[in-house]
């Protein structure tokens, strides 16, 4: 938002004692960060108005003319004009000999203007273009001033000033500061600076007559006020030089006197106000209503917008001729034909104008302000402000008194506030006096003053004080608004850090940082290097992958079809990942820890299942077996956890839905409880084929939130035997069908009393059999164990193995 | 036994003495050396057929061979044992020579992985903030309206919602914008004092560019206690700020507007790289605007059950990759969820 400096001093007549540096370090510090001070207009140089007397023909020259130009009372200057508007009468800019102008074929330079001698013609100064005033980007002719212009006048206060740019972001609370008198009243307060007030009291009073009727059809929450004005016989021209230097300096472009004089009051009270041209509403009347839907308007903007229902509009019964709060109609714009006029200050509902906005697209000064929230109260004041001055620009007559819906007055509020919660909640030491004199410096006023304790004393007693708030306040609600404006204006910058009082209490670290803790050293300790990639996922990763999309839930608003869907698996971007990395590394190991979403709803939370899981992945550029090396990563991950993990071939649950990418030969469900909480394994050669991926990849993914609820960290201690550990290894044959976990599974259901150890020493496929060596240890706490002993639990064993899988074993 | 006798046996002593220590002299192996003190001090060794020989001599020529005999036994041994000595060592040389590498050379298949930059000091602060006495809470990733807006004071329509760029799905839940999603649920399950922090991934639907990410980690905390001030939140943060970046830095506080605090506002730590006195990265200021933070809205206590009349609180939220590219010098928030190995290597 741009604050022009001469603006304000309408409000502060002693703001030039305060150096701009000054000002908007106060307004930062107080209120919103003023960005940076734009000089506007300040590179120029001795720019005076001229009158133009002659305009003389150069014969030598088609173009240019010399022209007669009257610089001050008693002096009058040839100067060589080469613009096609110059004439006779006209008030135009000048800048004399030694002054300087922007160029107007250099972007953001300037030229001084000396005086030349063309034709035998002494030329001394220049008439101006607006592009050469930094006035607007129009470069086709000299600029033409208004006639009430003095000749001589130099313009450096027309055209010069300062804008202070404001951060408006932190301001949406504060509807009042988006206008000038906003604005200075703030500076008023925090600088304590004496502020002109500006409102004008006496009623509108007619001189003339045109009829009208205004109805409103919507909820009185929707638009609280709805004042109207018009005015006959106004002449819409340009305006004024110093108007057009105002808005030009705020960021505005300036159209006509009327429309400008519409800007000017919404950039100086914040009131947005809606100029209609009379004659074009043919019925006489506006209707305050909702829209239809499928309803059209076209803007002001050349655009044709398709309205709804919940939107708010001003109609002539017929159609609608402006989109409450937002954009004006086309078909009842102002044109420099436009004899009368209709002048709307209202007050519309701050969602209601967002939703609109949002809804079409369209962002204007006016939505942007309602948006906030503003005051109805203002409505009046600033519909007679534009009166006064479309009179003064545009002459005219007030051609009815003032037609105002305002059903509801809002009353003014009042807060009471304990004055100990200074001390409670600010940590601040403030005598009540000084408490008062910041809650009046920004207009609020204090009720029943016999109430307020010890005015010199720092308040003790929490006897509320009553403060009633000003109407233009209508971010001030509860006591700790008012906490806040005491705070501000005392200075955040006063208030000295303290360290709060608290008991020795230790912190216990939760389970999920426990988990996540271990996590990270154990798979840094296994080689692997940690990602991060996005929760978002692109459906055409999953379709490279084979994998479909219909579980991933969407996102309505994805800033990219890449980033459309929420991910279910961590494995398909730690595949893209891979691959990014494969050029570069020959082997490599990577994991990614995180959220993981589905569409199923949790009951309890009535949010999405999203597990926190674990994935890892390895890389090898060569065509090696990974499954197993993989697979380490994820023992060592359990034993760290304390966790005993099971696995099967059979993949269930939510892990099912990737199997497109599973090696059928080389992957498992990875189970604990019975529950499948992960699977294993290598990519699918289809799929390696399909991405021409040179080498193997290998991966793992676990569902840590399933694993949290079950893993204990707490270890207990089993006696260690002084007694000797026997060892024997058994090599058997095993049917193909069978897998090494059947061996384990069938050796451990004999719960051996002696057995405390199955070791896997190797397999090989000899003659269509798998042959497999395993090693038994044997170790008793409380004795040597006998040969006999040991080979009697080596029969059961055999017997077993021979029983369930049909082992069948060697003689070695 | 004839003294002449005597003096052949001596002799002969001494020959044998000379031949072994020439023969001992040129042995170039223990295998050689043990031969050797076979063949002289062994039991059919030469000395012992001399001793032998002397049964019949007189007790003084026996005291005068056997003392030189034993003499020249223990000269022998002690020749071999020289001897060993000397191969023993000459094989170490020649070991050490041959063993000696380039100590230099690179070692391949370095196993050692690294944790994500954004994991460490996410560690880095729970472990400041856990010290503090904050407890570590982590946020849902998908949340609805209630907790990540409305229980935060940001009703349904409010334009204070522009601030946050939402991503929605399909199902009307939100992509959380700030950790302060579980506020009301941490505020509403304990009793005050509530100390806690919220570390987790947020997502903001805004273009991504070197400063700006849609997906990025945020650490929100509160404090709630009765009497707890708005110097105290300064003090708190300066504190942690303090530790983290391990130095004593200043702190700031400027007005801005969240709904869900009152008095709320900005807070700017003194520049880290310039130490105040201004340069490029904290534009010539020597401030580094880092978050946002203030007194928790009555509203909000309310809402989580928390009577404001007793209780009062401070909330905070910041970017934690914004820290980390100071602290870090990394120029690139991209960097982060890129996954190239040749940036996460580096830490």
């Amino acid at each position: 938002m741009l604050i022009s400096h001469k603006w304000l001093k309408k409000y502060l007549p002693t703001l030039d004692e305060l150096t701009k540096a000054q000002i908007a370090e106060s307004l930062t510090t107080k209120l919103a960060e003023v960005e940076q001070i734009i000089a506007i207009r300040r590179e120029i140089d001795k720019i005076i108005v001229g009158e133009v007397l002659e305009v003389n023909k150069i014969e030598e020259s088609k173009k240019l003319t010399y022209c007669k130009v009257r610089v001050s009372d008693n002096t009058i200057n040839d100067i060589i004009c080469g613009a096609p508007n110059v004439k006779k009468g006209l008030k135009v800019a000048v800048c004399m000999p030694g002054g300087r102008i922007y160029d107007a074929h250099n972007e953001g330079k300037t030229i001084e203007i000396t005086q030349k001698t063309m034709f035998g013609i002494t030329s001394n100064g220049m008439i101006c273009s607006a592009k050469e005033l930094g006035i607007s980007n129009d470069h086709e002719g000299i600029m033409e001033l208004e006639d009430q212009l003095v000749p001589g006048t130099n313009l450096d206060e027309i055209l010069k000033d300062f804008v202070y740019e404001i951060e408006n972001k932190s301001l949406s609370h504060r509807p009042d500061c988006f206008s000038h008198e906003g604005i200075a009243r703030e500076i008023s307060a925090i600088l304590n600076i004496p502020f002109k007030q500006d409102e004008i009291n006496q009623p509108i009073v007619p001189t003339s007559e045109l009829p009208f009727d205004l109805s409103v059809k919507v909820d009185n929450k929707d638009c609280e006020r709805f004042s109207l004005a018009i005015l006959s016989d106004i002449k819409v021209i340009k305006s004024p030089l110093w108007l057009i230097c105002l808005l030009t300096a705020t960021g505005l472009r300036s159209v006509n006197n009327i429309v400008d004089a519409a800007n000017y009051i919404m950039f100086d009270k914040g009131q947005p106000l809606h100029t209609y041209d009379y004659d074009k509403i043919t019925s006489k009347k506006l209707i305050v209503r909702y829209a239809k839907n499928g309803e059209k308007m076209k803007a002001i903007d050349g655009k044709e917008y398709r309205l709804e229902d919940d939107m708010m509009v001003i109609s002539n019964g017929n159609q609608v001729d402006d989109i409450a709060g937002i954009m004006g109609g086309l078909s009842s714009e102002i044109s420099f034909e436009t004899k009368n006029i209709l002048i709307e200050a209202a007050n519309f509902n701050m969602y209601s104008v967002r939703r609109t906005s949002r809804k079409l697209g369209i962002r204007s000064e006016a939505s942007t302000r309602f948006e906030k929230g503003q005051n109805p109260e203002k409505t009046e004041n600033s519909i007679k402000q534009a009166l006064n001055l479309i009179l003064d620009l545009a002459e005219g007559e007030i051609a009815h008194e003032l037609i105002d819906y305002y059903p509801n007055p809002r009353e003014q509020k009042v807060i009471e506030l304990d004055l100990t919660l200074v001390k409670r909640i600010l940590g601040i030491d403030l005598p009540v006096r000084e408490i008062i004199d910041y809650l009046e410096r920004i207009n609020c006023e204090i009720l029943d003053p016999e109430r307020v304790p010890n005015i010199s004393s720092t308040p003790e007693s929490n006897l509320p004080i009553s403060v009633k708030i000003p109407k233009f306040r209508g971010d001030l609600n509860i006591e700790q608004d008012l906490l806040e404006e005491i705070a501000r204006l005392y200075g955040y910058d006063k208030l000295t850090p303290t360290l709060p009082e608290r008991d020795l209490q230790a912190v216990i670290p939760n389970k999920g940082l426990q988990i996540n803790r271990l996590i990270g050293e154990i798979m840094a300790s296994e080689g692997f290097d940690e990602i991060y990639s996005y929760t978002f996922i692109g459906k055409q990763l999953l379709e490279r992958l084979s994998l479909n999309s219909k579980d991933n839930v969407k996102l309505i608003n994805p800033l990219s079809p890449e980033l459309e869907l929420l991910r279910t698996s961590l494995i398909p971007n730690l595949i893209d990942k891979a691959l990014l990395n494969a050029s570069n590394y020959d082997e490599f190991s990577i994991y990614e820890k995180g959220r993981v979403i589905f569409k199923d709803i949790d009951p309890e939370t009535k949010l999405n299942i999203q597990p926190e899981n674990i994935a890892a992945l390895s890389f090898s550029k060569e065509h090696k077996l990974l499954f197993y090396q993989i697979k380490t990563s994820l023992m060592s991950l359990a034993e760290g956890l304390n966790i005993n993990l099971k696995f099967s071939k059979t993949i269930r649950g939510r892990f099912e839905n990737l199997k497109n990418i599973f090696h059928p030969g080389r992957s498992a469900g990875i189970y604990l409880n019975e529950e499948i909480i992960g699977v294993i394994s290598e990519l699918h050669p289809k799929i390696k084929m399909d991405l021409n991926i040179k080498g193997n990849i290998a991966y793992w993914e676990l569902d840590l939130s399933a694993i949290s609820k079950l893993a204990t960290f707490s270890k207990e201690y089993s006696p260690i035997s002084i007694y000797q550990k026997v060892k024997r290894d058994l090599s058997f044959f095993i049917p193909d069908n069978a897998i090494y976990s059947d061996i384990e599974n069938s050796i451990n259901s004999l719960n051996l009393e002696y057995l405390i150890g199955i070791e896997f020493k190797d397999m090989y496929k000899e003659e269509g059999n798998k042959s497999i060596t395993i090693s038994l240890k044997f170790q008793s706490l409380e004795r040597t164990l006998t040969d006999t002993e040991i080979n009697d639990q080596m029969d059961k064993i055999v017997k077993v193995l021979e029983e369930k899988i049909k082992a069948k074993v060697r003689n070695n | 036994m004839e003294n002449s006798k005597v003096e052949d046996l001596l002799s002969k002593i001494n020959t044998l003495l000379d031949e072994a220590g020439t023969k001992i002299n040129a042995a170039d192996n223990l295998q050689i050396l043990e031969a050797l003190r076979v063949e002289y001090l062994g039991r059919k060794s030469q000395l012992i057929d001399i001793l032998k020989g002397i049964k019949d001599a007189e007790p003084s020529q026996k005291a005068k061979l056997g003392q030189r005999s034993n003499l020249a036994k223990s000269q022998i041994e002690n020749k071999i044992q020289e001897k060993i000595k000397q191969i023993k060592e000459k094989e170490l040389k020649a070991i050490e020579l041959q063993e000696e590498i380039d100590i230099s050379i690179p070692p391949s298949g370095i196993k050692k992985g690294h944790k994500h930059l954004i994991t460490t000091t996410i560690e880095e602060v729970e472990d400041i903030f856990m010290r503090m006495g904050f407890e570590v809470h982590y946020p849902y990733a998908i949340d609805d309206d209630y907790h990540n807006f409305e229980s935060l004071n940001i009703p349904p329509g409010h334009p204070a919602r522009d601030s946050w760029d939402t991503f929605w799905t399909e199902q009307g839940k939100i992509a959380i914008t700030h950790t302060s999603s579980m506020q009301n649920r941490i505020l509403s399950q304990q009793k005050p004092p509530v100390r806690a922090i919220v570390i987790g991934r947020c997502f903001r639907n805004e273009a991504t560019d070197a400063r700006h990410e849609h997906t990025f980690t945020q650490v929100e905390g509160v404090y709630v206690d009765k009497g707890i001030t708005l110097p105290d939140m300064l003090g708190t943060l300066k504190e942690f700020f303090s530790k983290y970046y391990k130095k004593d830095l200043a702190v700031k506080f400027t007005p801005d507007f969240f709904p869900f605090v009152e008095p709320g506002g900005m807070m700017s730590l003194s520049c880290i790289l310039c130490n105040g006195e201004g340069c490029k990265v904290c534009k010539q200021t020597g401030w580094l605007e880092l978050l946002g933070c203030g007194m928790i809205h009555p509203k909000v206590l309310e809402m989580a059950g928390i009577d404001p009349k007793t209780y009062s609180g401070f909330a905070w939220g910041f970017g934690l990759e914004r820290l980390i590219m100071l602290k870090n010098n990394i120029n690139d928030i991209r960097l982060f969820n890129s996954g190239d190995l040749d940036f996460i290597k580096q830490f």
